[in-house]
């Protein structure tokens, strides 16, 4: 990875000085017969070439928790959801420490009377129930959520949820 | 100014390109090679996921898939990111309100969670005219009504019951009590279960004894959704109002974006780290075996294994796309419509409503709709910075067939003419218009009644390698909220295909 960036930056200064100038001159020209249509085409094409690859890279390179399944099914619930310690609510509650935990006790969040009053402690068991269809589970319910049906998508968030929330030693 | 505007924005590109390419040329024989050893066919491709459409859909999918490591490219239609997100330019109307969507719920999860993650700031909510004493006077028939004589005027054709309440306001205490759906479950809307409710507002009111002109009254004149009572679903008030009311339980903080709403697409268009193609617009879509090519009007191709439309079908319609995946798919490209809204936007030049003691705004049954004079100075908070003839329904329909020049005429005639005080008091600056806009053909897509039941479920079905996402497929909000979880939906259905 270093070496293949050094080599890069390297060979980004000799070839921006040849091609810098290359590319300014084809933008004028483009630019200065007035066909927005051409013009277009430039950008995309050199633009997109180059980028995925990095950030794939530094995706994958960034990645702690292996579970991809799982990070991927958070990303509809990551606009509501905090899962760190110390993190602020959003318009869902932060879900440190999440299982073992008796519904609606985390503190600082505004709970509808309905969770207060489910008697749910959060399981493997119940997580899944509610995720597949909270106000289904527990009729009026806050929580706007269409629900995950497939079981291994659940189960592979349940995963994800149980690292990322586990209580720090 | 506008192409000003446009020649701004794409220097910004060019510049900010070109200051790029020198790393992607650095990048891209690297690229090359890895690309040659994967496979072929693939070095014909512009991307993994094309994106039609710049708006809050759009937008969030973009930003999602490019998170998740995959090549994206967006190509937008017009000179502006945010479809119909729009705030008015402050050149153009003073105190630049917006044009199209207004305020931000406090279970705006998404759009909250996006200005926050892109240092947007959300504050309160701008100041609207409501009909409250002092603010607004109605003009029903030619008269004059303030809103406190309202419940005894000769005018109030409302049954008993309702001859209190404000027309504006009548139906919905009512709907409220006889919503069927269960409170916070925002998706029952499409349950088929509820289908005896996918009937027209007109036919309920019939049965609460409501006459025909009552029913105008309350639904024909300045109504928010649709065009008249018989043409929209009683369902999708029942979700409107579930949703409001979960938007009123829950526990985030709303209101509307500081400096206009337009900052919020605009900052997420600047996290995009890849390309957005402007003045793009989409001739037609076609999908093979593994891949679909979007042909631009200007005849340029994009290829890449999936797209993604988060079009109006009202745009849709104009893009030659391949056959749907079912016919109530079909028919909902073909026949779901937009709310049509037009806005004529003024400048008072003088205090009218001091001239004649009346409330600066009006709420009329003819070509003057909603006149609203706008407070949007927050350091001067009473100030009427703007006032807008906000159009809906037919008489939008109306003035928008007309000529740009004869329609000012027509709607400034109707104003002097009623209230002469506004003679000489109003300067024209701006008119914006949903509907006579290929790109948006209305403001917000409105069921028709049965459309919920025959097509609601089947408007975002994938056709092949096409997905589709949109404010029109949204399933537990609406509005801004809505595009966003459209956008987040489609992202991830397509994530799971990727893999």
């Amino acid at each position: 990875m270093i070496t293949l960036k050094t080599k890069n930056k390297k060979l980004n200064l000799k070839t921006s000085k040849i091609f810098y100038p290359l590319f300014l001159l084809t933008f004028l020209l483009i630019s200065s017969c007035g066909q927005k249509e051409k013009k277009e085409e430039p950008t995309f094409n050199i633009k997109t070439e180059s980028k995925t690859t990095p950030i794939a890279e530094t995706n994958s390179d960034k990645t702690q928790n292996t579970n991809v399944l799982g990070k991927r099914m958070f990303i509809a619930c990551a606009a509501c959801h905090n899962l760190k310690k110390g993190e602020a609510h959003k318009v869902g509650p932060n879900l440190y420490g999440i299982f073992g935990k008796k519904s609606a006790t985390t503190e600082g969040f505004e709970y509808s009377e309905a969770l207060k009053a489910s008697g749910i402690t959060w399981s493997e068991e119940t997580i899944r129930k509610w995720m597949q269809d909270p106000a289904g589970y527990v009729p009026q319910t806050k929580m706007a959520f269409v629900g995950i049906k497939k079981e291994e998508q659940q189960t592979a968030l349940i995963e994800y949820l149980k690292e990322e929330t586990k209580i720090e030693e | 100014m506008k192409k000003q505007h446009t020649k701004g924005l794409k220097n910004i590109d060019r510049r900010d390109m070109l200051k790029k390419s020198s790393l992607l040329l650095a990048a891209a024989p690297f690229y090359f090679g890895l690309n040659s050893c994967i496979s072929g066919s693939k070095k014909n491709l512009d991307a993994d996921v094309i994106i039609i459409g710049a708006g809050l859909s759009g937008l969030n999918a973009a930003l999602i898939l490019e998170g998740a490591g995959l090549k994206v490219k967006i190509v937008e239609a017009t000179d502006r990111l945010g479809g119909r997100v729009h705030t008015a330019k402050e050149k153009d109307v003073p105190g630049h309100p917006e044009l199209g969507a207004n305020g931000i719920g406090g279970g705006y999860a998404r759009v909250i969670d996006a200005a926050e993650k892109h240092n947007v700031k959300i504050g309160s909510d701008r100041p609207r005219t409501e009909a409250r004493k002092g603010e607004l006077i109605y003009h029903i028939k030619n008269n004059f009504i303030l809103p406190e004589n309202w419940s005894e005027h000769s005018l109030n054709t409302l049954p008993e019951g309702f001859r209190k309440s404000l027309p504006a306001y009548t139906t919905w205490p009512m709907f409220s009590k006889i919503n069927p759906l269960p409170p916070n479950d925002l998706a029952a809307w499409r349950n088929p279960k509820y289908k005896d409710w996918d009937k027209s507002v007109y036919l309920v009111l019939k049965e609460k004894g409501f006459s025909d002109d009552a029913i105008k009254l309350c639904m024909g004149t300045n109504s928010s959704y649709g065009v008249d009572a018989k043409n929209i679903s009683i369902m999708m008030y029942f979700q409107i109002l579930t949703w409001i009311g979960q938007q009123t339980a829950s526990n985030g903080k709303g209101g509307a974006i500081v400096g206009g709403n337009q900052r919020l697409p605009k900052a997420m268009g600047a996290a995009f780290k890849q390309d957005i193609l402007l003045n793009s617009p989409v001739k037609s879509i076609s999908a093979e075996a593994d891949a679909t090519t979007i042909t631009l009007n200007n005849g340029n191709k994009l290829r890449a294994p999936y797209t993604l439309v988060t079009l109006p079908t009202s745009a849709l319609r104009h893009v030659s796309i391949p056959s749907c995946s079912t016919e109530n798919q079909k028919r909902g490209f073909t026949n779901l419509e937009y709310t049509p809204v037009v806005q004529l936007h003024f400048v008072p030049t003088k205090k009218y409503w001091e001239e004649d003691g009346l409330p600066p705004s009006m709420w009329c049954d003819n070509l003057a709709g909603r006149f609203m004079a706008l407070k949007n100075d927050i350091q001067n908070p009473d100030k009427v910075t703007s006032c807008v003839a906000f159009l809906n329904s037919n008489v939008a329909i109306e003035v928008d067939k007309m000529n740009r020049k004869d329609a000012i005429t027509a709607v400034t005639k109707v104003l002097e003419d009623i209230r002469p005080s506004l003679k000489g008091a109003l300067r024209f600056t701006y008119y914006w218009t949903w509907i006579n806009n290929p790109y948006a053909g209305g403001a917000y897509a409105y069921w028709q009644p049965g459309q919920i039941t025959d097509f609601a479920n089947h408007l975002a079905k994938p056709i092949g390698r096409i997905h589709f996402a949109g404010e029109h497929t949204a399933i537990m909000n609406r509005g801004m909220e809505g595009a966003m979880e459209s956008g987040e939906r489609a992202a991830l259905e397509l994530l799971n295909l990727i893999g």
